[in-house]
């Protein structure tokens, strides 16, 4: 297997899992614990309380919502997170690729340069705000 | 046969019904709203709990940080992570497993093969992401060039971006697969 094979098939693997609300991990396990932990409370307490009768869910209904509401913050966090031009920045090379104008390998330079840059500018920044508490 | 009025009082009769219906389901969904918000309330409290323990975990893992690549500071913060959903997920199993004990019921066994399933699942993940990194072919595409770049966003201020000299390495050196030479039998090699 070469290394673009082992590229494409990594790839794959990897966003198929992530699909499965794998991109947080920490959430989603919260999120099954809590519904489980929730679904117990409502069989326990549900003789003795008849409101939670009507709120009597199978435990799946539990577990979706414990999931979502773990991971809904993570996903419009992340969503947020990168500015504007930055994600423009990334769109204008996707469509360069797209139509053929760029290869693979320089939509990779090019993408790589842009996280550089971005990286750059934090450490200038920074510097600068070091000076400016040293003067 | 049925008359006009007849129809008239059949109308009514689901009319009232649906009011009625209508009527019992307010406390039901009012209360589930409230519920919802309570919910949603203690699961913004236990994010900020989270938040502020990962504050205090990156300063003190702030030294060890500084000479690590961007890539590689995201697979130890996934690792971590996937330490911890691994022992959440170990609870739930253990939890479902006193339940069914103590309540002499079945073991749900769709919830079991749930949590196998995505515990395998956070497996194979972390295992991709971990060689994906240490061949340096993490940040190919532009889905990981985002996870990149949403990582840094989302950490500006806990990560030291100034290496010492210029900005932080993006990526660690690529692993590559050493050729040996064979050296013949009293022959020399070139």
């Amino acid at each position: 297997m070469n290394n673009s094979q082992q590229d494409n098939i990594t790839t794959t693997v990897k966003r198929a899992t992530d699909i499965l609300f794998l991109k947080n991990p920490l959430g989603t396990a919260m999120g099954i614990l809590f519904g489980f932990v929730l679904h117990s409370v409502v069989i326990v307490l549900s003789p003795f309380i008849e409101f939670l009768n009507s709120i009597r869910l199978n435990l799946i209904y539990y577990l979706a919502i414990g999931v979502f509401a773990f991971n809904i913050k993570y996903y419009t966090k992340q969503q947020k997170t990168i500015p504007k031009e930055v994600d423009d920045a990334f769109i204008f090379i996707q469509k360069q690729l797209d139509t053929g104008v760029i290869s693979h390998y320089e939509a990779k330079l090019l993408r790589q340069a842009l996280i550089r840059q971005v990286l750059e500018s934090f450490s200038v920044k920074i510097e600068s705000s070091q000076l400016v508490e040293k003067s | 046969m049925k008359t006009r009025k007849d129809k008239k009082i059949k109308s009514l009769d689901i009319l009232k019904l649906t009011v009625e219906v209508s009527i019992s389901l307010i406390p039901v969904v009012g209360t589930t709203l409230i519920a919802m918000t309570g919910l949603m309330d203690v699961i913004n409290k236990i994010e900020q709990e989270k938040e502020r323990i990962e504050k205090i975990i990156g300063v003190a893992s702030k030294e060890s940080q500084k000479s690590k690549s961007i890539v590689e500071m995201m697979v130890d913060d996934r690792e971590k992570n996937s330490r911890i959903a691994y022992i959440l997920l170990s609870i739930t199993l253990l939890g479902q497993l006193a339940l069914a004990y103590l309540s002499k019921s079945e073991l749900s066994i769709w919830l079991t093969t749930l949590i196998l399933f995505l515990a395998g699942a956070i497996y194979i993940n972390q295992t991709i992401f971990e060689y994906r990194a240490r061949k340096g072919l993490y940040g190919n595409t532009d889905y990981e060039a985002r996870e990149i770049l949403g990582f840094i966003f989302e950490n500006v201020e806990y990560i030291d971006f100034g290496d010492g000299n210029g900005a932080k390495r993006i990526s660690p050196e690529p692993e590559r697969e050493t050729q040996e030479n064979i050296i013949p039998e009293g022959g020399v090699v070139a």
